[in-house]
């Protein structure tokens, strides 16, 4: 039934009342589980220094594995350039394609999370992004 | 609890206290506020999370210059409206429209319990744009004096009125064509 010419908003009551529902208990144990998941603000001197302990540590293996893959290029080198030459005269040019739709999967996978971080960290509103559609 | 005693717990040392008077009094009105916007209840309940994390946070920042449930409502509007960006953004960069994702959730919503009408106009709701969104449940929903909904979203009371206005009559024609 049509109500032309009311105010729909402002006759019928119910607009107002909230028409979502919650699971039983939700509240509460919402209420609950948010005390348990508190980052502690006290945190004694260890804990404080956690995150300088982790910067240390990355960089350590940062320095250690870029040491590695020095160590594995030199290595390389001590190959003579005929023993390259010879080396790249056995390899089957289609190699180094190996499985294109591998790589384009991953691409994929990657990029709508990718563009939207940048939209995001770029401050582009999704308005504009539709104007210029 | 009221707002100037959580504040003086606060104030006292007793953080995790003051945190937790917090939760318990804010939750349920965090919840609905934020229920409109994303309307699902699992979006909702994974964001309501990360805006008490926020808060207790923010905590230390909140000099009280503001009322606290002004400065609560602040964070969580905040993070509603960042939450609907980034799905509108994904839902830009898939060819999908935000507007079908989230009238999708409204019906497919296993807790809605509302009848048709108050479906459709939860539907006109997302339609809107974003600024008239927000006057429009703060005003119509909780009935919010457009003076602390001027605090809230840092936006002058006329504009706010006029916002309002503008949503107020989107709706009610939208909703007279159909019923």
């Amino acid at each position: 039934m049509k109500t032309n010419d009311k105010d729909i908003l402002a006759t019928r009551s119910e607009l107002r009342q909230q028409p979502y529902g919650v699971p039983e208990g939700y509240f509460d144990s919402f209420k609950a589980e948010m005390s348990g998941k508190l980052p502690q603000a006290d945190a004694g001197p260890w804990k404080k220094s956690m995150p300088y302990v982790a910067a240390a540590a990355s960089l350590a293996l940062l320095i250690s594995a870029g040491a590695l893959t020095l160590g594995s290029f030199q290595s390389e080198d001590t190959l003579s350039q005929e023993d390259y030459i010879l080396f790249s005269d056995n390899l089957i040019s289609t190699d180094i394609y190996e499985d294109p739709s591998a790589y384009q999967v991953a691409d994929a996978e990657l990029l709508d999370d990718e563009i939207i971080e940048y939209l995001i960290y770029t401050g582009v509103s999704p308005e504009i992004i539709e104007l210029s559609k | 609890m009221t707002d100037s005693e959580i504040i003086s717990i606060y104030n006292s040392g007793q953080h995790e206290k003051a945190f937790n008077n917090i939760v318990d009094t804010y939750t349920e009105r965090l919840y609905w506020h934020v229920r409109r916007f994303l309307c699902s209840h699992e979006d909702t309940n994974d964001l309501l999370q990360d805006i008490f994390i926020k808060v207790w946070s923010a905590l230390p920042t909140f000099r009280g210059e503001a009322q606290l449930y002004t400065w609560l409502y602040r964070i969580a509007t905040n993070m509603v409206l960042n939450h609907l960006r980034k799905q509108k953004l994904r839902a830009l960069v898939s060819f999908d429209s935000a507007y079908d994702i989230l009238e999708k959730k409204i019906d497919e919503d296993a807790y809605f319990n509302g009848n048709e009408l108050q479906r459709e106009l939860h539907k006109a709701i997302q339609r809107l744009p974003e600024k008239q969104r927000i006057v429009f449940c703060f005003r119509y929903f909780d009935e919010m004096k457009y003076e602390e909904i001027s605090e809230i979203t840092d936006t002058s009371v006329g504009a706010l009125k006029a916002s309002y206005h503008h949503a107020y009559n989107k709706i009610k024609d939208e909703l007279r064509k159909r019923f």
